[in-house]
């Protein structure tokens, strides 16, 4: 690393201070044009994509890009209380079932949860091996809160992988992802009506 | 989210408690949520904390020793007995405290004591917004250390070594009513609303600077192939004195020319660690109060009083980050070193530091090593250095 350039009268603090200030503004910009073209890629999904068959793998793979995971499951309501993965991006995961109590609780579409090793946590500790194989971090976002809640769960099989700017991410694509299963459901109401009026 | 800060000087621990105590209940207008407590080693620690879990059974209390005094918005409060507590109320959020014994392993006491305190938010496995730590000064590495090893490299940590008056080992360290001397607390933050940090020193870089050739923990034994002490008094001009020839304590003469290692590269610009030499060894090396490695390229830095007694208050600005947010109170770590050396200017740190959290309230500890998170996320550990965690309203 270079010794900075000591000019007389110059007062290296506040210099200091505004390039850092410039190096922070920079990095937002470039994270926020990211985050946009990103965004921009999920609406498009939306619009090609009719069916949950076809829109979810190539949501999860569009999601899978923004917050670098290995894996990603998304929960729905099972019969009870539990919750069961409906769709994941391995077949292994597909039809999983998970306790909906704890911290599922906790998760909220505002607050999702970081978790930096699943070994501590009971609703991981429950899943069979199958499961928990390959997996350390996991990132849980609400994507619509009870009665009928649906969660992502994303996996990374590095501790603490997931961080505080995935949190900020999960933030802005768990409604877009959450808009994407309304939009089916519409689709799926829609669908039934037209049946039913044949 | 509500902070508050109050203090006392009483020199009875149970009085200066419910003093304290009553003031910090009144100002938050409710059961505090978490508490942080400072105190000068005039108080006993083991009073101090029974008196404090009486006081507020079932709160989570992190408490260590200062140099001295503590400072708080209203102003620099010192010398004798003196207690300080920082209080936040926010009853959705979450926050757990433990401590452990750093024994010989002083990695796996951090992870011990940072599993209990996630057990005791009732958030166990979940990443903490910030890590919040009191050690005994000696290992703070290990301890940083132990912290990665549990949660992986993305959580923030930040904080300070316990202190006493005179560098004589009479600090000490509690969580709830569990007392240390050579401990560590270890408190996990899981706030309702935001919080933003910082970490910087008030000093440059000059042109002096070497590679370290022969070291031991935190000893330079030589610089470029010469005495450590021999290298370092030719690059400061003289400020080790008799001391080159005869060793012996150089604390106070190295304050305002510690030594720095870049150890990031932000925007073009080189972030330093600083470390404080506090004594010249008889084999003319210099012993310091954080780790050094054979290979490490060591930078003269140079700091001034007048960057000592402005550079708190630009770094609780710098910790409220691109000012969207509105801060309800911080936690201030700085040197005791720093505060000994513009020690009759104090009022005019606590006031810098009040007027960049715009009046909020805040309580700043003195400390023998200061630990924060650099931008990038690199958590460290430095000397002379000034750590701010900000609260978000």
């Amino acid at each position: 690393m270079n010794q900075p350039n000591r000019q007389p009268g110059a007062d290296p603090e506040r210099l200091r201070e505004a390039l850092l200030d410039l190096d922070r503004a920079r990095s937002h910009e470039q994270e926020a044009r990211l985050v946009s073209e990103q965004m921009v890629a999920c609406l498009r999904l939306f619009t090609s994509h009719h069916t949950a068959d076809v829109l979810m793998p190539a949501l999860l793979g569009t999601l899978r890009a923004v917050l670098g995971f290995s894996d990603a499951l998304v929960l729905f309501p099972d019969q009870g209380p539990g919750l069961v993965a409906s769709f994941a991006t391995a077949p292994h995961l597909v039809g999983s079932r998970w306790r909906g109590d704890g911290l599922f609780f906790r998760v909220n579409p505002s607050r999702p949860v970081a978790l930096f090793d699943i070994a501590f946590v009971p609703e991981w500790r429950d899943q069979p091996d199958g499961v928990r194989d390959e997996v350390r971090s996991a990132l849980h976002i609400a994507l619509r809160e009870p009665p009928n809640p649906a969660y992502l769960v994303c996996c990374h099989p590095q501790v603490g992988f997931f961080g505080r700017h995935h949190l900020h991410l999960a933030s802005l694509f768990g409604p877009l992802t959450a808009h994407a299963l309304d939009d089916l459901d519409l689709r799926r109401e829609v669908e039934r009506l037209r049946a039913t009026a044949r | 989210m509500l902070t508050a800060s109050s203090w006392s000087r009483r020199s009875d621990a149970a009085l200066a408690v419910a003093e304290a105590g009553d003031r910090l209940t009144a100002r938050l207008g409710g059961r505090p949520s978490f508490v942080v407590v400072q105190h000068t080693i005039a108080l006993a620690a083991d009073q101090v904390a029974a008196a404090l879990a009486a006081r507020f059974p079932g709160v989570p209390l992190h408490g260590g020793t200062s140099c001295q005094g503590v400072m708080t918005e209203e102003g620099f409060i010192a010398d004798g007995c003196v207690l300080g507590l920082f209080g936040v109320l926010d009853p959705d959020g979450a926050f757990g405290v433990a401590s452990a014994e750093l024994g010989a392993d002083p990695e796996a006491a951090a992870m011990a004591a940072a599993e209990r305190a996630l057990d005791a938010a009732g958030r166990p496995g979940e990443r903490p917004d910030l890590v919040w730590i009191t050690g005994a000064p000696g290992r703070e590495e290990r301890i940083l250390g132990g912290l990665r090893l549990l949660f992986g490299p993305g959580v923030p940590v930040a904080g300070g070594s316990s202190a006493d008056d005179a560098v004589a080992g009479g600090w000490s360290q509690f969580a709830g009513t569990q007392v240390h001397r050579d401990g560590v607390v270890v408190s996990v933050l899981f706030p309702s609303r935001g919080l933003s940090f910082s970490f910087h020193s008030g000093y440059d870089p000059t042109a002096h600077h070497g590679r370290v050739t022969a070291s031991s923990g935190r000893t330079i034994h030589t610089i470029d192939g010469e005495p450590a002490a021999a290298v370092y008094d030719r690059w400061t001009g003289g400020v080790l004195g008799a001391a080159r020839q005869g060793g012996g304590n150089v604390l106070a003469r190295t304050t305002l020319t510690p030594l720095g290692r870049a150890v990031q590269d932000v925007g073009g610009i080189p972030y330093y660690q600083l470390s404080h030499p506090d004594q010249v060894t008889p084999d003319g090396g210099l012993t310091l109060f954080s780790d050094i490695a054979t290979g490490d390229e060591v930078v003269l830095m140079r700091g001034s009083p007048e960057t000592l007694v402005t550079r708190a208050g630009r770094v609780a600005h710098s910790a409220l980050g691109d000012g969207t947010s509105t801060p309800a109170g911080a936690l201030v770590i700085y040197c005791a070193g720093c505060m000994l050396t513009v020690r009759g200017r104090m009022d005019e740190v606590s006031a810098a530091v009040r007027s960049a959290l715009g009046g909020r309230p805040f309580l700043g500890c003195f400390t023998f090593g200061e630990q924060g998170c650099l931008p990038g996320g690199n958590n460290r550990h430095g000397n002379l250095m000034i750590s701010v965690l900000a609260f978000h309203a």
